[in-house]
């Protein structure tokens, strides 16, 4: 995902937030197949017994795209809130 | 012994009595405005998702079929990822709206329908009913083991059952803590911190366990893994393990991810108790990872379990310490089990009975005329009552499950039970809140056959398998018809019997609601309300128009019966300040816009649909018929008539106005030639009459003067009068033609006749200038209509003031005569300078005279040509002037031509 340019022009704001969300639903399809039965028998034939450690990979891999996108937005958020708060 | 069976109840009831401390302290932190709910306690919260079950029957389901348990908590990982637009949105219409429940949020969204919220109730009542078993049955077996080591031995006498004791005290801990208030969407931000407090603990626990069986008991993960693949549990490390079919996974993913979403409790934490949007946004990841450390031991502990021979996987996570002598541990491993089912039992006995009462007993209490507006008693404790009572008649019922089928299904079987019949109220929210067409009675179609499905290929089986029906209704079906086997509904056989009725139900649920939405007519309600929901980011602040009056003294009054004399108070001020600063007017009128805040604010505490009746049946005494919405559309269809009306007459206003205008512009504009005529005219009067009293003067003054000056003089004197004379012949008969009083005897006249008279008369003007006169008047003699003295005045006009400007030593004057078709052309040239091209024009203006480049100002008055044309213009003719071929003007009047017949006409 590409780092945008922080600024208050709220159409930017607008078409980052577009992107985070764009990001996050990514995120969910990709994790979502990697969770689908196909998957787990590719992965039981590839590296038997190992099926734990793949879900846990993905999730924990989708976990972190999750929240390293969120955190960044709610940031901005927090970050705009407390700018219009000083300047009140 | 006795130490052990007083100590384990006495850890439980302190754990308690310190969650009921810390909502208590909660209560008092968010009196005093201490925030303590921010995004992490909001993560935390969301945690009352792990129940008992779940952390007890997530390691027993592992134990006989590996990462089978992992739907539960995958599907609510993906739906937490895209809570920005289901969950972002469902909140943003539950804090617009006053939505105090998820069928508060149904009947609301479907025309504001008390039958949907009464239905959804039930749907919720009746399918979470063995959810609150699986709690019983989960605290109660743990606490058996611990205190007496016989759990799971089976279901002991009424008097004996600790499931009874654990069922009155959960009752007794909801009471206390979910039914101090009225207001149903006001946050307990005490009890959201106590569940997040809870969810910290079991998590705690369950790593600590964890962390006890990989690490202290197998030295090491690998170890364990090792160990159990050299057992011969290998299998379920993999798929196949599972004994489940990709659909089976797909689809108890998706129930346990609509579940999640709508679950009555999950709904309470998620959507009432949110304070900001914006912790969504944490809660997003951080739940997942919440339910990743949830789930991180499960399969560890489940084979932990069956290495060490433990039959009973449902609690495994409890036999594992003990077998292990850790003791202190396995009390833990208790308090977190009945932490989750207390949390798990107050959030969801509060949110069902919240709907109960706002949706089930106040539309039927003010249907029956118990409840009624104007009726004296108080309604808050009523509503009070009626939850206290139906927290009491969940758990009982929950309880009676539990006795009924409790001993034959494991937590996650009865877990999931649960979690389908909430997933049906998924197709009615998300649809309602992104298809506009979906309407009441579709969405009542869509979850009756939602729920009946669900308890045909669920419910009613759990009975079966208990023996409480006849064996062969699951077998062959009912009267021996194979094709409605609940297990394997028309034929779709091989599904894990949670996926089949998941499918089952959802196809048949949406089926329901999009096919009763398409073929049936929405009310106007449901329409607007459909609007609001749909399009709530924009459409949240709209102002839904109530016919009738209220007085606002009347809507004090209720308000302060069922939220409270301080909220109303608080309320009334708001908008007192918006209305009538200065004195509050309690009889005055009540606008749309207060009776909306007070419909929002008593759905508050009663819900939307009881709301409504209640407000209005104040506003007007009795519900709108078709009559009075036919009297509606009558008014509403005459205002736009007469609107229609006023448009026309503002366009035919504004026409007569744009008229006035340009006649007035026109009355101006002929106003301004009027003056400037007039100083013309008094101009050129004035010339000659200066001339002449100047020379009548120096005549009458000099007697002394020659004979021959005399005579100059008074030649001079006679010419000025021959000249003001003739000017004021010339504006007489210009007033007369511009007048329309001019008297014309048209006539067809003979041209060439008119012509010649003309020439003859002009001769003495034409010797006078030196200049000769040539005609080509044709052969034929040419009939034109005309007045024959005024065309004898033009045809001499233009002859004479050709003479004026003709070439001084040899002048030529030519006159023709040309007959083109419709028109008579009469052409007057000269030799002279001609007329400039920007000039043609103006020179048939009235006093305009061109300088014949001799003198300074030519002869005459100057009114010469402007007669002749409008003369000319009288006989339906033209004139104009162009370039002649002699190298001067050529002045062009066209004529009518007069037929043959008229030939004898005189001349």
């Amino acid at each position: 995902m590409a780092k945008a340019p922080r600024t208050r022009d709220p159409l930017a704001e607008a078409l980052r937030t577009q992107r985070i969300r764009r990001f996050v639903i990514a995120v969910t399809i990709i994790a979502f197949l990697c969770f689908t039965p196909p998957m787990f028998e590719l992965v039981d034939r590839l590296a038997p017994g190992k099926l734990p450690i793949w879900l846990m990979l993905v999730w924990i891999l989708s976990i972190t795209c999750v929240a390293v996108a969120m955190e960044r937005q709610s940031g901005e958020r927090k970050g705009e809130a407390g700018r219009r708060s000083f300047d009140r | 012994m006795i130490i052990q069976i007083m100590l384990v109840p006495f850890l439980a009831l302190l754990y308690l009595a310190l969650l009921f401390g810390i909502a208590a302290w909660g209560d008092r932190t968010g009196a005093m405005r201490m925030r303590l709910d921010g995004g992490w306690t909001y993560t935390l919260s969301l945690g009352v998702f792990v129940t008992a079950w779940t952390y007890f029957g997530a390691v027993g389901q592992a134990s006989v079929a590996g990462v089978a348990f992992l739907p539960i908590f995958l599907g609510p990982t993906l739906a937490m990822f895209c809570s920005t637009f289901v969950l972002h949105k469902m909140l943003r219409i539950a804090k617009a709206y006053g939505i105090t429940s998820i069928a508060d949020f149904l009947a609301a969204r479907y025309g504001k329908s008390s039958r949907l919220g009464g239905l959804a109730t039930i749907v919720a009542l009746v399918g979470l009913m063995p959810s609150v078993a699986t709690q019983l049955k989960a605290v109660a077996m743990s606490l058996d083991l611990l205190v007496s080591s016989k759990a799971g031995a089976g279901i002991s006498g009424i008097a004996q059952d600790t499931a009874l004791y654990v069922a009155i005290s959960l009752a007794f801990l909801s009471i206390l803590f979910g039914t101090r208030q009225l207001d149903a969407t006001e946050r307990h931000q005490g009890l959201m911190l106590a569940i997040a407090f809870e969810s910290l603990v079991k998590l705690l626990i369950l790593l600590a366990v964890g962390c006890f069986v990989v690490w202290g008991i197998y030295q090491s993960p690998s170890s364990l893994f090792r160990q159990a693949t050299d057992a011969g549990l290998a299998d379920l490390l993999t798929f196949d393990g599972t004994g489940s079919t990709g659909a089976d996974w797909l689809l108890m993913m998706l129930s346990a991810g609509l579940a999640f979403l709508f679950l009555p409790r999950q709904f309470q934490v998620s959507v009432i108790e949110n304070k900001d949007p914006i912790h969504l946004a944490r809660a997003s990841w951080a739940f997942p990872a919440y339910l990743l450390l949830a789930g991180l031991f499960v399969l560890p502990l489940a084979l932990a379990s069956r290495l060490q021979g433990i039959s009973d996987g449902d609690l495994a996570i409890l036999h594992l310490p003990l077998l292990a002598g850790a003791h202190g541990l396995a009390i833990a491993v208790f308090l977190g089990g009945l932490s989750a089912a207390a949390a798990m039992v107050v959030v969801e006995t509060l949110a069902l009975a919240t709907m109960v009462s706002n949706d089930l007993v106040v539309p039927i209490l003010l249907r029956t005329g118990r409840l009624h507006v104007r009726s004296p008693q108080d309604p808050t404790r009523l509503v009070l009552a009626t939850r206290r009572i139906t927290i009491v008649l969940i758990t009982t019922l929950g309880y009676v499950f539990f006795r009924l089928v409790g001993k034959d299904h494991g937590l996650a079987d009865l877990g999931m039970i649960s979690l389908v019949a909430a997933a049906q109220f998924g197709p009615p929210i998300l649809l309602g809140m992104y298809w506009r067409d979906a309407n009441r009675r579709g969405a009542l179609v869509g979850l009756l056959l939602g729920f009946g499905t669900w308890i045909y290929t669920l419910l009613l089986p759990t009975f079966a398998v208990s023996g409480m029906l006849d064996p062969g209704f699951l077998a062959v079906g009912p009267w021996g018809i194979e094709l409605l086997r609940p297990y394997a509904l028309f034929a779709v056989d091989g599904l894990h019997p949670v996926a089949h009725a998941t499918l089952w139900s959802l196809l048949l649920n949406v089926l329901g609601l999009v096919l009763g939405s398409l073929l049936t007519h929405s009310t106007g309600l449901d329409r607007t309300q459909a609007e609001l929901f749909v399009d709530v980011w924009s459409r949240a602040d709209a102002t839904r128009m109530w016919r009738g009056e209220v007085r606002v003294r009347d809507l004090v009054g209720l308000l302060q019966r069922f939220i409270g004399h301080e909220r109303t108070s608080v309320l009334f001020a708001a908008d007192q300040q918006r209305l009538h600063p200065g004195s509050l007017l309690l009889d005055s009128r009540a606008d749309a816009r207060l009776v909306q805040t007070a419909e929002r604010q008593l759905a508050r505490a009663v819900g939307s649909a009881s709301a409504r009746a209640l407000i209005g049946s104040m506003v007007k005494g009795e519900l709108i018929g078709s009559q009075s919405v036919m009297e509606i559309l009558d008014e509403t269809s005459q205002l736009i008539r007469y609107s229609r009306e006023l448009e026309r007459k503002s366009a035919e206003l504004e026409r007569a106005t744009a008229d006035l205008r340009n006649a007035n512009d026109r009355l101006r504009e002929l106003d301004q030639m009027k003056d400037d005529f007039m100083a013309t005219v008094s101009h050129e009067l004035r010339t000659p009459l200066t001339s002449i009293r100047a020379f009548s003067e120096i005549v009458r003054d000099n007697p002394d003067l020659t004979e021959e000056e005399r005579e100059n003089f008074m030649g001079i004197v006679t010419r000025e009068s021959e000249r003001l004379t003739r000017l004021i012949n010339d504006i007489l008969d210009l007033s007369k033609i511009e007048a329309g009083r001019m008297r014309w005897r048209i006539m067809p006249v003979s041209l060439s006749t008119i012509v010649k008279d003309a020439a003859s008369a002009v001769q003495p003007l034409l010797r006078e200038r030196d200049a000769k006169l040539t005609m080509s008047l044709g052969d034929q003699d040419v009939l034109v209509h005309a007045d024959p003295d005024r065309l004898q005045q033009v045809i001499l006009n233009l002859i004479s003031n050709a003479c004026k400007f003709v070439n001084a030593d040899s002048g030529h004057v030519h006159l023709s005569m040309e007959q083109d078709g419709d028109s008579v052309r009469l052409r007057v040239e000269d030799d002279g300078p001609g007329v400039p091209l920007e000039e043609r024009e103006a020179i048939f203006g009235k006093f305009v005279q061109l300088s014949d480049g001799m003198t300074d100002k030519p002869e005459g008055t100057g009114l010469g040509l402007s007669i002749s044309r409008q003369i000319i213009e009288a006989f339906g003719g033209s004139m104009h002037v162009e370039d002649s071929s002699l190298g001067g003007a050529a002045f062009v009047a066209t004529l009518r031509p007069a037929r043959p017949a008229a030939q004898t006409a005189i001349v």
